[in-house]
């Protein structure tokens, strides 16, 4: 019930933010001013009751703070206002901001378009089942010693026999013309197979059937199309099994259609068997691929192949075995690698050249930092603050980057060989988009030890130099100055801090009231001449918003509610314009 | 002397107790609740405000106490808190469990060198 009730209550302070924080701090004013009056009773001079009062109370924004920070909701409302506080500053500086977008887009979208290439390609198995079984089978000269070479078909039906062989197939290539019914003339991959394809392969066609043994032993006119062409040139129609096609002129049957992407060789487009005129050549321009046995590796294979290719040429030539899976990428395989180290060298520049932006932001932010911890904020409040402003512009940079990465992508794609495995599959991996957005998005916190927790803890002074600081009389709503030293975060001197109360000064120029010595100086540039940002409306905390004309509305302060017009404060954020 | 009440732990508990206590008779203000601790307590006890609204804004929200605006006799407007049942149902139950702890504790304090 408990868990209910806080989460209803939760959601009725969200509700009614405003409202909860008036009552707070009136609240909070109530008990303030009951203890005046109360020490006011027993004998005290008004102004020592206040005092009194006042050290006894402690910081009105520190207890503020701990009572908020008893809802759950407080996380929200912070997160919010951090949100808010990071897009106005990414938004007052735009140069600033789409420069690191746009290393950080570029960055994290090239990396995540080459690094999904080379988890489709390289470290991806392919597409069959089993595939690690799949291997390749070369023939080579021993005497004279030749290159790796195909087989002939009477090499192929030795080798199908071999008893660490399971399935195997034949495969040669030619390009020829393809027409008849509807469709028009055109030039297309035909790869003539002998063996069983789909059995080897482990597939089975998405439309229609496999060869029959009858039909690859008579090498009939039937024909299995590629998905791709079936799509292009028959408008993917499901009733084309059946149909008559001419491959240079010759009449051939479609009986299937070649599922999606597990066509092979790669850069096929029709498979038909392989006629018994074909069988004869000597020729080796037969590819050779064979489903290993269980268990069966490809050095036993290669010793077994190895025997029989010198039992049948006369101890001429030799056989071995490569898996598919490396032979496939085998030429393309160092030229991926080259290009995932390019791109992880362009993500560690576009890291550093946002580190390097943010370092040079962060000159600018030793003040504002230093006032926050003056005002009561802690280490982690700033660091939170700082990690909010670093996703936002992580998360501007990914959604940029993911734009670019699929650009990247299609480019890529376009570029590469026809040959290459699951290049039909590719598509932009979330998972090193994600690691680009996080590695960038906690990268600038740690760029900025000095400006984050460390400057937290150095004295207000270092950012507020020229000022100093008073303390609030809830009371009398006038200042008595102390030091500056006196200040420190979470201390009694009071919550707010300004230098003057100058109801009087003439709303003039701040760089005349500057130079004529009326104003003092902002510790953000400097000077700070404090105007009202919007017609008295408190925020939600309770403060209001003033900005410094000076800085144009860079400073937000913790301004005493009821000071007037032209009152200078110590700003809590400052900008140079 | 002057709790410094720390959000967690035993003492964080008996603060909200002690609150709870207080609100037994009449409903208090956040100032009034203070006071009267002190004086109970014989001023052993001063909870500052940094500890105290954190403490009441948690037993509002846990339905132990309920918070209403009313005008104090120095015509101001105070927020007065009072008692739920639930709250009075959990005063009884920490108070009968401070008890037995305290009396364990004081068994154990009191143990002859025989009985250790």
């Amino acid at each position: 019930m408990a868990p209910i009730r806080r989460l209803l209550a939760g959601l009725k302070a969200l509700i009614r933010g405003h409202r909860v924080e008036q009552e707070l701090d009136e609240e909070l004013r109530a008990y303030v001013e009951t203890s005046v009056e109360a020490k006011i009773r027993a004998g005290m001079k008004r102004d020592d009751a206040v005092r009194a009062a006042q050290i006894q109370s402690g910081s009105f924004e520190a207890v503020k703070d701990r009572v908020r920070d008893v809802g759950w909701e407080s996380v929200v409302e912070t997160a919010w206002r951090d949100v808010r506080y990071a897009a106005r500053m990414l938004r007052r500086h735009p140069i600033w901001t789409a420069t690191a977008t746009l290393s950080l887009a570029v960055g994290i979208g090239l990396n995540a378009a080459v690094f999904s290439v080379v988890d489709w390609v390289l470290l991806r198995p392919l597409p069959y089942p089993a595939s690690h079984e799949l291997v390749h089978i070369f023939t080579a000269g021993r005497a004279p010693v030749t290159g790796p070479s195909g087989v002939t078909h009477e090499e192929f039906v030795t080798f199908s026999r071999a008893a660490t062989v399971r399935q195997a197939i034949g495969f040669s290539n030619t390009t020829r013309i393809l027409s008849g019914g509807a469709i028009e003339p055109v030039h297309v991959m035909v790869s003539r197979v002998v063996g069983d394809f789909f059995a080897t392969f482990g597939v089975h066609p998405d439309v229609g059937r496999p060869f029959g043994q009858e039909e690859m032993a008579a090498g009939m006119p039937v024909v299995v199309l590629g998905h791709e062409l079936w799509q292009r040139s028959f408008v993917a129609d499901p009733q084309v099994v059946g149909r008559t096609v001419l491959i240079d002129g010759a009449p051939h049957t479609i009986i299937g259609v070649m599922p999606a992407g597990r066509g092979y060789p790669r850069d096929a487009e029709v498979w038909r068997p392989l006629t018994p005129a074909e069988r004869a050549s000597d020729d080796r321009d037969l590819s050779m691929v064979a489903r290993l046995g269980s268990g069966v590796t490809s050095a036993t294979a290669s010793v077994e192949l190895g025997t029989l290719a010198q039992a049948v040429s006369n101890d001429i030539r030799t056989a071995w075995v490569d898996e598919v899976r490396r032979t496939d990428v085998g030429s393309i395989k160092a030229s991926l690698q080259a290009l995932f180290a390019a791109a992880m060298l362009t993500l560690l520049i576009a890291c550093a050249n946002v580190a390097a932006l943010v370092g040079a932001k962060n000159g600018d932010r030793i003040g504002e930092v230093a006032i926050r911890g003056a005002l009561g904020a802690s280490p982690g409040r700033i660091f939170r603050q700082l990690i909010t402003e670093s996703l936002m512009l992580a998360i501007a940079g990914g959604l940029l980057g993911l734009l670019f990465g699929r650009w990247a992508l299609s480019a890529l794609v376009a570029m590469a060989p026809v040959s290459v495995p699951r290049l039909t599959e590719i598509s932009l991996d979330g998972r090193i988009l994600a690691i680009g957005l996080v590695s960038t998005g906690v990268d600038r916190p740690g760029c900025r030890p000095r400006t984050g927790t460390s400057a937290s803890r150095r004295d207000a002074n270092v950012g507020a130099k020229p000022v100093g600081m008073a303390s609030y009389d809830a009371a009398a709503a006038r200042p008595s100055r102390v030091s500056a030293g006196t200040s420190r975060r979470g201390g009694r001197s009071g919550e707010w801090c300004w230098t003057s109360h100058s109801q009087s000064l003439p709303a003039r120029d701040p760089q005349s009231r500057l130079r004529s010595g009326s104003a003092h100086r902002c510790p953000c540039i400097s000077a700070a001449t404090i105007q009202r940002r919007r017609a008295a409306a408190p925020s939600r905390a309770g403060r209001r918003e003033r900005e410094c004309s000076w800085c144009r509305g860079s400073c937000f302060f913790n301004a005493a509610p009821d000071a007037g017009i032209g009152s200078t404060y110590v700003s809590e954020r400052g900008q140079r314009r | 002397m002057t709790t410094d009440v720390k959000p967690s732990g035993l003492v964080q508990g008996t603060l909200h107790m002690l609150i709870l206590k207080t609100l037994t008779l009449e409903p208090l203000h956040g100032y009034g609740i203070g006071v009267r601790l002190e004086q109970i307590s014989r001023g052993a006890f001063q909870v500052n405000a940094g500890s105290l609204f954190p403490a009441l804004r948690r037993l509002e929200r846990d339905g132990l106490i309920s918070g209403e605006w009313q005008v104090t006799e120095n015509n101001r407007r105070a927020k007065y808190y009072s008692l739920t049942p639930s709250g009075r149902a959990q005063l009884r139950r920490e108070t009968r469990d401070w008890e037995a702890q305290t009396t364990a504790i004081a068994r154990i304090l009191r143990a002859s060198l025989g009985e250790l």
